[in-house]
């Protein structure tokens, strides 16, 4: 029991893990808390969707595949439609950040009148007959969502660190006017921050809506735990967003099943709140007090 | 002199011209107000309501209307908003000058509504609503079509206790809100008198998605069998999730669960499951049933849903007051839907001393993706 409820929560975290990297990686790169990172998740897992309508022969990896694609996409549009724009004239952050919570509601009806208000069904895309591990039987759902997961971000670190846009995106993020002196196309490298933000956002979408529905309002509350997850790991940190996702899917789960299910959400807030009183950096903060 | 004055108040300079109007054209037509959710996440049950009350209106007037008259519908769209739901009711009472109103859909959208139209005394029948103080508030203008929560599962205990004998101990899963809280207190309450016992209560919030923890739990009660209280979005997925961690327990469902949605959601993890609803094809049985299933093929193209049933039977119970009040005014309408008995599509219908109908509650099991007759 205790293995399926570990591989339950770890699932669940990379979901929110994948989520709260986005908010991470925006955060640092242009300062704007995205609210919408929810939605390009719902699109995301839309889009997977109506791949797998129009072609049900595809493959698990190319539906995430196609989710991610999308969902990288929809980031980009929004940085190129709304968010540069708003910087390049000078707006308040907090205005920006008011756009991004406009972008959300925006979404969310523009999927209602495509997909419609009613919950839609995913095919199994990872098969249901249950895995023995550990002399437990776990759903291989989540076994194949978590090694995706994890997979995406270790895939994820790699890219930052060894690839020129990577790189790009890790000198804006430390120091933009540096950066642009150093020859570092800012508008590109920004874009490029939305796009992967999007990407693992999307792949999110998937494994979610494989996990469950698709919805259009999907990514509104996970999009919110997801944006709770990023702060507890540390806002605007990459290793801290992983970890605060994998942390806040585990915790939650275990509280579901040993404290209390109907007051899980309420245990996870509670954590958050504490944490943010005594550790105001986030997990990532003990990290660098430790050092 | 004083609804006039009320009225203007209430309705602006806009309506000035409105009773003027409205007296006009009451002389040729009987007008019949529903208000539901024509658009929003509850549109599906709006959509059915509507179209089951057009089929209704249109064959009387095709067979010459009511009286005499021709009976016309007013349509209004609350959304599932109980402020839109009050606002409708209003204009229907004050400008419209309707004979009765049906609606709305919800049971907060019903409640609104009838709180403005017991101040206006205008005649309510509710469609789907089933919380039990829609009829308990001594308001003596409201009625409804569906059957009301507590007697709802009052039937289901009594139908576990009649075709389940063994069923004795159960883990109970609800949603945290008024619908899932008062189907467990009920189901505590009624279940005490046959011995029934609640090994687990658990609980989770609206648009909640992870219910493993749950179903764990659950299963370490060691119940004989759960009962899910969950609307059909949610209900699905704990089906699924129930395959998932291999529960392995008989699994009773509530009427939220009733929607066509659920078995396409749930797939192949529905069969087995059983639960109440309001109407289903493959408990109906009589003439009346059999006419309104095909009237509502012939028309829509579609298969008759339980919204379909509950609104084709308001609408109906509507026009036999007006023609045995001979009179559509509103105090002889409200006395005539009192006195209402027929055969309903659902069954022989009367109404309680609440306004609440007599039917019993169908109860349906799911073999092969599709419902049967769990009491056959």
């Amino acid at each position: 029991m205790l293995t399926s409820i570990f591989v339950g929560g770890l699932a669940i975290g990379c979901v929110y893990a994948l989520i709260a990297l986005g908010f991470s990686m925006i955060m640092r790169a242009t300062s704007i808390i995205h609210f919408a990172q929810g939605e390009v998740m719902m699109i995301g897992s839309m889009s997977g969707l109506t791949a797998v309508w129009l072609a049900p022969f595809l493959p698990a990896p190319v539906v995430l595949l196609v989710g991610m694609t999308a969902g990288g996409l929809a980031a980009v549009a929004m940085e190129l439609a709304a968010y540069r724009t708003l910087r390049r004239r000078g707006v308040p952050l907090m205005n920006i950040i008011t756009a991004t919570v406009g972008m959300s509601i925006l979404c969310i009806n523009g999927a209602r009148l495509i997909w419609g208000s009613e919950p839609l069904r995913y095919p199994d895309l990872f098969g249901v007959e249950p895995v023995l591990l550990g002399g437990a039987r776990v759903p291989p759902q989540l076994l194949w969502i978590a090694a995706a997961g994890l997979l995406l971000m270790a895939g994820l670190q790699l890219f930052l660190k060894h690839t020129r846009t990577g790189i790009a995106m890790q000198a804006v993020a430390q120091d933009p006017d540096a950066a642009q002196l150093m020859g570092v196309n800012l508008t590109r490298t920004m874009a490029a921050t939305f796009g992967i933000a999007g990407m693992m956002a999307g792949a999110a979408g998937v494994m979610l809506g494989s996990l469950f529905f698709s919805f259009f309002e999907m990514g509104f509350i996970t999009g919110l735990k997801a944006f709770v997850a990023a702060t507890l790991g540390g806002l605007g940190s990459i290793v801290g967003a992983i970890l605060g996702g994998l942390l806040f899917g585990l915790i939650e789960t275990f509280s579901a099943v040993y404290v209390s299910s109907a007051y899980k959400d309420a245990v996870g807030m509670l954590l958050l709140i504490l944490l943010l009183l005594f550790l105001p950096q986030g997990l990532v903060g003990l990290w660098r007090r430790g050092r | 002199m004083t609804t006039t004055r009320r009225t203007l108040l209430l309705a602006g300079a806009g309506a000035l011209a409105a009773p003027a109007l409205a007296v006009a054209q009451s002389r040729d037509a009987i007008r019949i107000g529903a208000v539901g959710p024509y658009s929003g996440n509850a549109a599906a049950f709006g959509i059915s309501m509507r179209e089951a009350i057009d089929l209704v209106v249109d064959q009387r007037n095709r067979a010459g209307g009511l009286l005499g008259r021709r009976i016309e519908v007013m349509h209004g769209d609350d959304a599932g908003r109980p402020e839109e739901a009050a606002n409708i009711s209003r204009r229907f009472a004050s400008r419209d000058r309707v004979s009765l109103v049906l609606g709305s859909v919800s049971s907060p959208a019903s409640l609104a509504a009838a709180q403005v139209l017991r101040d206006e005394e205008v005649a309510q029948i509710t469609i789907s609503a089933t919380a039990q103080r829609i009829t308990r508030q001594g308001n003596p203008w409201v009625f409804r079509s569906a059957v009301p929560d507590r007697k709802l599962v009052s039937d289901l205990v009594d139908f576990i206790a009649e075709k389940h004998p063994t069923h004795r101990r159960f883990g109970f899963l609800y949603v945290n809100d008024d619908f899932g809280k008062g189907g467990f207190d009920s189901f505590v309450e009624f279940g005490r008198a046959r011995g029934f016992s609640i090994t687990a209560e658990e609980r989770y919030s609206r648009g909640d998605i992870d219910f493993t923890a749950q179903l764990t739990r659950i299963r370490a009660s060691q119940p004989d069998a759960m009962i899910d209280w969950s609307r059909y979005a949610e209900g699905a997925l704990i089906l699924r999730q129930a395959r998932q961690v291999q529960l392995g327990l008989q699994i009773y469902g509530s009427d939220g669960v009733a929607p066509p949605a659920y078995l396409e959601l749930a797939g192949e993890a529905a069969n087995g499951v059983i639960y109440a609803t309001h109407f289903s094809p493959a408990t109906a049985s009589g003439a009346e049933a059999e006419r309104f299933m095909a009237a509502i093929r012939q028309a829509y193209n579609k298969p008759a849903d339980m919204t379909h049933a509950q609104a084709f039977d308001a609408a109906t119970i509507a026009c036999d007051a007006i023609l045995r009040a001979r009179s559509a005014d509103r105090q002889p309408v409200r006395d005539a839907i009192r006195q209402t008995d027929f055969n309903s599509v659902r069954g022989p219908f009367r109404y309680d001393q609440f306004g609440d109908p007599t039917l019993v509650t169908h109860v349906v099991r799911i073999v092969n993706g599709r419902e049967t007759n769990a009491r056959a």
